[in-house]
This record gives structure tokens, sequence and C-alpha cells, in this order.
């Protein structure tokens, strides 16, 4: 068992490296100029030309792809002449605030689709069930950058109940403030896992429930809720493997909605940095979402092994 | 009779005509004048393979599954391989077959060494040899018809569509079936009818040689009848030569000219089938005969086969069987027993005969209810 | 040629031999998604819509390319603007039909070209198991490791704004996990016995893939294949809605839901409309696709 612990702990830094060849390489083929905003307007070929040297820009890929990967394994992003500030600064923050969002929007998204998954399993056939069911269509289906806006004319342009952006009001504010910045984002992430979730927690749940050994639980007299009890640890697994995924989606979404309610976060970073062609932080944002993507998925993986005894190989 | 060099084991017995286990079912049996020369159609020799299993991190076992089979098959008869599931039979026919590359040995077809052939050539003698398989549900395309699959080795080997037409529609007629069945697919047919599918995609391209792979095992037992008298009137009249394998002794006895008993990978016994009922010699196949369920409640139970089957990862040394076998002797733990030829045509990998066989032994170690 | 002694038959056939010969497997499956009321009704909803988005200059008089600026965002129900008017004065209806077509090129291209290519890798990389495959998959799981929407974004930007791009990155974003389902497919079919069957018959190993390997994993790509169209189409319009997709002034529905971003204040349902569309047609093919899922799962091996 730990030797499969290991094995997938294993497997992950080669992906990780992957990921990061990926992201070097996609960068390298952006057009623009690279060179933009650092020079000042009356500069010279000759002063370019020492300028690409200094960078290192003309060293050949493989070596540039090394210089890069060792600076940012020292937690050396590089610097954003747009900005003005060192790009881990400018990380940090942000990446904070999407955790913020990412976290609300999971435990929205999941937690509400797995209660009504469960509900829609458990009360198969009545019309909860069918509701539900029709609710999971449209949270796959929906854009959540539509919902967004949705939301905005809903609650901020009518209702005004809600502030239509940013993550405090201008005079600061408390946790009701904060709650009230953050609903519509979260919510409009959340909807599509919403979907997603209590679709695959129904059918899995459903699939498990046919199974022979729950007739066996039944006919052995255990009740209805300690039968769930055991069904629910063999359903776990493939929403398990969804909800990890939904984790990515929040993030890799996260460039859509951060940017319509201007929360500051890695998404709206990335967005802001693809229109203003700002090399560094655009490669330093998609490796960091990149790399928690891919940590995401260990997790989830190292819980499946944890949890399910038929992946673990007998020796 | 030339015994094949290096080998001291397994010997090559002509089988004396008409002593087929089947010649009272079919009616016929070939009179000497009648059957043309018997001669070896496939020879198998020293046949050896191994596959790794990863045990941990890095390290690699092996499984030795068929280790030194060696026998020949007379054209037109029918040899039979029987033994437990595990124990290497269906290795060994894909290894005839070119299926799976063998580790070591050597497989002859009239005479000719498989493996020196390359390309064309070895395509070519290929097609002599063919399969039917176990199950007859996966050993057809769900997504062809069956006509389609029964034609499939003409088209590759280039036939014309008329040409396959013609020649499948013979082929379900031979089998049994009729040509309306052609656009069938094999959802739609029942077991015994798709087992019937499959020996006629067998026999498609002429083949000499066919192996049956537990082509009955599958059956309800009233259908094994009908295929198992369709595949001895198709021996007949196509002059086949069969491998039958099966884990059925019935099945085999009733089938077979000669028989080989495997057991984790290696001949244990090589005999015709009535000296395998009469008095079989080696204590696995008097284990064997034992344990079929006989219908007289007054024959005492025969004792079980004890222990489990040893891990072909590390079998025991010397004889594989030693673990499980009442007679064994410290002999059989140090050293791997030779094939003895006890009888006329019998043969018996077991230190109990030939040359360290115990003094005083009669003709076999564990009692046998006799039918 | 063939001299084959015709003896009658060991065994009387067990065949009825007035039998008609049996409803092909096509015919099945197109019964039973003509009898899922779900399915029918998305794929009129689609079949309608893509027919609405050919014929569009036929429909609207209006040009959806320039707009009557003193007739600027008119609401919903207005006479001669079923739809009303966008930020620029133009026809919504016309430029929604208009933009129809962008949205169903850029959803269904990328799904056809990332299925074929997708196949190709994962039916080779599990029928040759051994280094090729496992080079090939590892390759396959670098780009798996990315979420799908950020990947699309980061090749969209690379590569540079325009429909062309967008159709190029969203097809590599699909082609590793069709290849998944390819080559997990793959894997299951190779152990069969047919396979071996067909080796028998001395079939190469492109014949085999070809001919046996291909039509059995067809279902499972196919059904994974459709549910990815209402993905494609929410992601086109989402690079469109991030400026990286269709430019100005070509209709796109992506596009044009950001451009009314900042007329949600004046005329908001106008502003959602868009929107509605991609949701509508998303939601329509995920449903058709479901549909397909359930007709085709008779009797797979």
């Amino acid at each position: 068992m730990t030797l499969m612990l290991l094995r997938r702990l294993g497997l992950a830094i080669p992906t990780l490296l992957g990921v990061s060849v990926v992201i070097f390489f996609l960068m390298s083929v952006l057009p623009g100029d690279p060179l933009a905003g650092l020079l000042a307007q009356d500069a010279t070929a000759a002063d370019r030309a020492a300028l690409t040297h200094s960078l290192g820009l003309d060293a050949p890929l493989a070596v540039r792809y090394i210089r890069w990967l060792g600076d940012v394994m020292h937690g050396d992003f590089g610097y954003s002449p747009y900005r003005k500030r060192d790009v881990s600064e400018l990380l940090g923050t942000a990446f904070v605030n999407t955790v913020q969002l990412a976290v609300a929007a999971a435990t929205l998204g999941i937690g509400t689709g797995l209660t009504l998954g469960v509900l829609a399993a458990v009360l198969r056939g009545r019309v909860i069930d069918r509701l539900v069911s029709m609710l999971a269509m449209t949270g796959i289906s929906i854009p959540s950058y539509w919902v967004a806006i949705l939301l905005i004319i809903i609650f901020s342009a009518t209702l005004k109940w809600l502030p239509a952006g940013g993550m405090h009001s201008a005079h600061g504010g408390g946790f009701l403030d904060y709650m009230k910045h953050v609903a519509m984002p979260a919510f409009a992430s959340a909807f599509v896992s919403i979907g997603v979730t209590a679709r695959m927690t129904r059918a899995s749940l459903l699939e498990t429930y046919s199974m022979d050994f729950v007739d066996l639980l039944r006919a052995k007299g255990l009740r209805g809720w300690q039968v769930l009890v055991h069904v629910a640890k063999t359903a776990a697994s493939p929403v398990l493997t969804v909800a990890g995924l939904q984790v990515g989606f929040l993030l890799g979404g996260s460039v859509l909605v951060e940017t319509i309610f201007s929360w500051p976060g890695l998404g709206q970073l990335i967005f802001q940095a693809i229109a203003a062609r700002d090399f560094k932080v655009l490669q330093a944002g998609v490796l960091v979402v990149a790399v928690t993507f891919v940590l995401m998925n260990l997790l989830v993986d190292v819980l499946q092994l944890l949890i399910d005894p038929r992946l673990r190989k007998a020796a | 009779m030339t015994m094949p060099t290096g080998h001291s084991q397994a010997a090559n017995a002509l089988t004396p005509p008409g002593t087929g286990g089947r010649s009272a079912s079919s009616g016929v049996t070939p009179s000497p004048e009648t059957r043309t020369q018997s001669h070896v159609l496939l020879r198998v020799d020293g046949l050896r393979k191994r596959f790794s299993v990863r045990t941990g991190l890095y390290s690699k076992a092996y499984v030795s599954a068929v280790d030194n089979v060696s026998f020949t098959v007379e054209a037109g008869t029918t040899l039979g391989i029987v033994g437990e599931t595990g124990c290497g039979k269906s290795t060994t026919a894909r290894l005839i077959l070119g299926l799976i590359e063998p580790d070591a040995g050597t497989v002859a077809f009239e005479g000719v060494d498989v493996q020196t052939l390359t390309g064309l050539r070895r395509r070519t003698l290929r097609r002599n040899m063919q399969m039917i398989f176990q199950d007859p549900y996966s050993a057809l395309n769900p997504r062809m018809s069956i006509g389609e699959s029964i034609a499939f080795p003409l088209r590759v080997h280039g036939y014309s569509k008329a040409e396959q037409r013609e020649r499948m529609e013979i082929l379900l007629h031979q089998v049994g079936l009729h040509r309306h069945h052609a656009s069938y697919y094999p959802h739609q047919m029942s077991g015994g009818q798709r087992q019937r599918v499959n020996i006629a995609r067998a026999l498609a391209l002429e083949p000499r040689l066919v192996i049956a792979d537990e082509a009955v095992s599958a059956l309800d037992k009233s259908v094994q009848a009908q295929v198992l008298n369709l595949l001895t009137d198709l021996q007949e009249r196509l002059q086949l030569t069969y491998i039958f394998i099966s884990h059925d002794l019935n099945v085999v006895q009733y089938m077979s000219d000669r028989v080989l008993v495997m057991y984790l990978g290696q001949i244990v016994e090589h005999c015709t089938p009535e000296a395998l009922y009469a008095a079989p010699l080696h204590p696995y196949t008097q284990v064997l005969l034992a344990s079929i369920p006989d219908v007289n409640p007054d024959q005492p139970p025969a004792a079980p086969l004890e222990g489990e089957l040893p891990s072909p990862l590390s079998p025991p040394s010397g004889c594989r069987f030693r673990t499980r076998c009442a007679a064994a002797m410290p002999i059989c733990a140090a050293e791997r027993p030779p094939m003895i030829q006890e009888r006329p045509g019998h043969f018996v990998m077991c230190h109990l005969y030939g040359p360290s066989a115990p003094a005083g032994r009669g003709e076999g170690c564990i009692p046998i209810p006799h039918n | 040629m063939i001299t084959m002694v015709q003896l009658p038959a060991a065994v009387p056939s067990t065949a009825d031999t007035g039998a008609v010969a049996p409803r092909s497997y096509l015919a099945e499956v197109r019964t039973r998604f003509w009898h899922n009321r779900a399915g029918m009704i998305a794929v009129s909803a689609l079949v309608l819509l893509a027919m609405a988005a050919l014929v569009a200059p036929l429909l609207s008089p209006y040009d959806p390319l320039i707009g009557n600026a003193t007739r600027r965002l008119l609401p919903i129900g207005s006479t001669g603007h079923l739809l009303g008017t966008d930020e620029q004065g133009r026809d919504m209806l016309t430029r929604l039909l208009y933009g129809g077509r962008l949205s169903l090129l850029t959803g269904m291209l990328p799904v056809i070209v990332s299925t074929v290519i997708g196949t190709v890798i994962g039916s080779t990389a599990g029928y040759l198991s051994g280094p090729i495959g496992a080079v090939l998959m590892r390759t396959m799981d670098m780009l798996y490791a990315f979420p799908a929407i950020m990947l699309a974004i980061a090749i969209s930007a690379s590569l540079g704004p325009g429909v062309t791009n967008s159709v190029l990155a969203i097809s590599m974003v699909f082609i590793a996990p069709i290849s998944r389902v390819a080559e997990a497919a793959t894997r299951r079919v190779i152990v069969l016995e047919y396979i071996e069957a067909a080796r028998l018959s001395g079939a190469s190993t492109a014949c085999i893939l070809r001919s046996q390997v291909l039509p059995n994993i067809f279902n499972p790509i196919f059904v994974y294949a459709s549910s990815l169209i209402g993905l494609s189409i929410v992601i086109a319009s989402g690079l469109s809605f991030l400026g990286m997709g269709a430019r100005p002034p070509v209709p796109e529905w992506g596009f044009m839901l950001n451009s009314l971003r900042g007329t949600i204040y004046v005329q908001p349902w106008v502003a959602a409309l868009p929107g509605f569309l991609i949701f509508a047609t998303s939601m329509s093919c995920n449903m058709m696709s479901d549909a397909l899922r359930d007709a085709l799962d008779i009797k797979d091996a």
C-alpha cells in the first residue's frame, strides 16, 4: 500500500515537469514583443540587442527553460514591467484571493450537489428526482459567465441587494460586507459544480444500490440509513474523482468569473496579463493554476487509495 | 521412429490405426487400407515460455507457464490435452499457433520448423493451423455479422467477394447452419450456434490442424454432444487433425486418440484414453479420475486432492506435483523426474516409475474405484 | 478452386429456415433514439437552430453588422425589433441568428478534429502497449493535467485572437481526454478472443485496427465526443467573451455577451439574450448526447 502511494507520488513529479514544459513552450510562441514596455521610446537597435542579451532571451529554448525552471523553484517569477512589481508579489495576493473564492464555490457547489444527488437517489422516481436531474442538466450546460451576468442583473441592477464587483467595499468592511461581495461570484462558479456533482452522486449511488451486496445487507435486517452508510463507502469513489475535477474547473473558470466581478484573483491577473502582453505574469499565473490542479488530483488519488481497498494491489 | 536428439524424455509413438476412442460412436472405423500412411503432422519439441510479473517496485518474477513440453500429433488423429486451469494448455496452444513467441523449443509442421520461416512463407504455413476458441461470444466480433466473421480470413488472403460468399455459404452448411444466418449478428444466436460459427471460421482457410481450446466447455451438455459430433464428422470428411484441449476428462476421452495430461506447465502423462481410464500411472491422473462423480451410490467417494495449487511464481522444486502427492518420496523434492515409457505407448513423468521406483510396487499407488 | 465434398450436415439444422434477416444494429439504435422524448426535443431544437442560422439572411431584413445609432438599446418586443437592439443599434434577432453560425461551427469543428486525432492516438497506444504506447499516453497526460478552460485560454493566448485559433485551441484541449477514452476502450477490446482469431487469420496490425478494433471502440468514443459539443460551444463563447476568439464586428454570442455587459443597467434582458442562446444550444447538445448514450446501450460487448 505504501508502495502504491509512493508510486503515485512519484508519478506526480514528471507530470509537474511536463506541465512546466508545456507552459514554457506555449508562452515562448506568444505573439508580441517581450521587450515592450522595458525600453524607452528612443531605444536603438543596439539597446535592444543589449537588453535581449542581458535578459538571456537570445539563448536557445532549452537553456532558457532550465534557467526559468531554476528561478521558479527558488520562487523567482520575474518582474512585471506593467505592474512595476515582482511577479511573485502579485501572485501571492492574487492566489490567496482566488483560493478564498474557490473554497467558497467548492463548498457551496459540492456540498449542494452532494445533498441533491443523495436526495435524488434515495427518492428516486419522485418529483424531486426529476427536478434534480433537470437542475443537473442545466448545471452542466450553463456557461458560468452567463450565470454571473444574470446574477448581476437580478441582484445588483434590479434588486440592488448585492454589490456588482470587487472584494470589499470602498470603506473597508466586516464579515457581512465580505459575504455580500463573495456571494455572487461563488454562486456563479458553483452552479456548474452543483450540476455535475449532483449528477455523479445520483448515478453512483443508484449503481451501488443495485449491487448484490445491498440485497444481502437488507436481508440481514439493516435499516435504510445503515444501508446508506455502507453504500456511501462504495459510491464515494467516483464522486471523489469528480469533486477533485471540479476544483480544477473552478480554477480554470476563475478567469471568466473574476473578470466579470472584478475579483482581484489569479484569474483576473491572468486575463489582464493577456491583454497587456505581460509575458512573465501570464507564464507564472498559468503555472500556478496548473500546479495546483496537479496537486489537487494527487490528493484525490491518494484519498481514493485510502478509501477504496480494491485499488490497493495485493502483494 | 527416431528420438529427438538431446531428449531422453518425450518419445514419440505411433498409434495403431482404429483404436481411437470415438470409433464406436461414429460407427466408421478407418480400416488400414483406407487410411493413408500415418505421418507426423506436428512435432513440438522442448517448448518453454515464461511470463514476467511485477512483484514490487523494482522486482520482477517469472511465471513458468510452459516448461519443456514435447509431443507429436499424427495426421488425421486427435490429441487430447487435459489438466486444471492454469496448467499451461492454452498457452501451449498459442505457442503452437504463433500467437505467442516461445522462449525456447521448436514447432515443426510437416517437418518444417515454423520459426525458420519469415514473412509470406510463414504466413502461408500458418494458414494450416487454426483454432476454435472457448467463449462462443467473445470469439466473435459483435459488430460484424457472422457471415462477415467467417469470411474475414478469406478477405485477408485476397479472395474476391464472390469467392468469399460462395465459400462462406459452403462452410455454414457444413457446420449445420443455413445461408440466411449469414446476416445474423452474434447476439442473435444461441451459444451452440455461435460455436458452429467459430468452427466454420476456423475451417475457412482449409487448415490441416485445428486446435480446439475448450471448444465445448461453455456450452450446455446437450449442445456439447451435438458440437462434438459435428467435430468428429468434420474430421472424417475433411481429413482434419485435432488437438483437443479440455479440463473435462470425459470429453477428452471421447474425442481423443491419445491424451496428454498437464500439470503446472509440464506433461506428466501421455497415453491412450483407454489406458488413461483403465490404468492411470501418475498420481495426479489417478486423483483426477477418482474425482469424477460416480452415479453409483455404493461406490465410496475418493479422497480429494490435498492442498492448493502451488503458486506458479515459485513452483515446487523437483517434481512439481509433490506438494499434493500422497506418495511423495524424498527424491521427489530433490530431482525432477524423467519421462519414462512404463508400458508400450504409455509415458509418465514420476519417480514412482523407472530407475527410482520403490521396490515391490504394484499397478498404482492409490486404489482407483473402477467403473 | 474450392472442391469440398458436400455431405448432408451431421446434425439437423437448429435454425428456422423461413426466418427473415434480423434488424440491423443501427436500425435498433435509431428506434430507441426515436422513442426518447428528451432526445428528440433536443435534436429538433438543434435542427431548428441550425436551419435558422443557415437561412438567416432570408429570415431577417436587417444587416447584422451595421446599426442605426438612433435606435440603440431598444427593449425586447419593440416594434420592428422582436428582440431589441444592441448598443450600436443593430437588430438583436439578426445578430443572434448570424451568430448561431459561428457558435455551432466552433462547437462541432473542434470535437470532430479532436475525435479523429484522439482516436488514432488512443487506439494505437492501446494496441501497441509497450514503450510507444506509454510515450503517447504520457504526452497526453501532460496535457490532461491542465484544467480544460485554462489550457484553452493559454493556447488561445499564445496563438492569438481569431476564430481559427480558438477552434485550434479547443481541439488541442480535447485531444487528451478523447485519446484516453480511446485507449481504455482499445485495451478492453484487445484481450477479446476475436482479435486473436483475426491475427490467426493472418491480418496485419493496421487491418485489425481498422476492421476489428475501430467498430468496437466507436460507441464509447462517439458518446463521449458528443458530450463535448456543448462544452465546446461554452468554451468557444467564453474565449470570445474574453476577446480571444471572434473579432468584431462579426456577430458571435460570447462576444456579444461581453460587449453588452456595460448595458446591463439599461437594458438588462437584451444583454442577457446571447447567453441564453449559448445555454440553450449547449443544453440541447447535452440532452441529445444523453439520449444517444441510452440508445446505443443495447447489446454492447
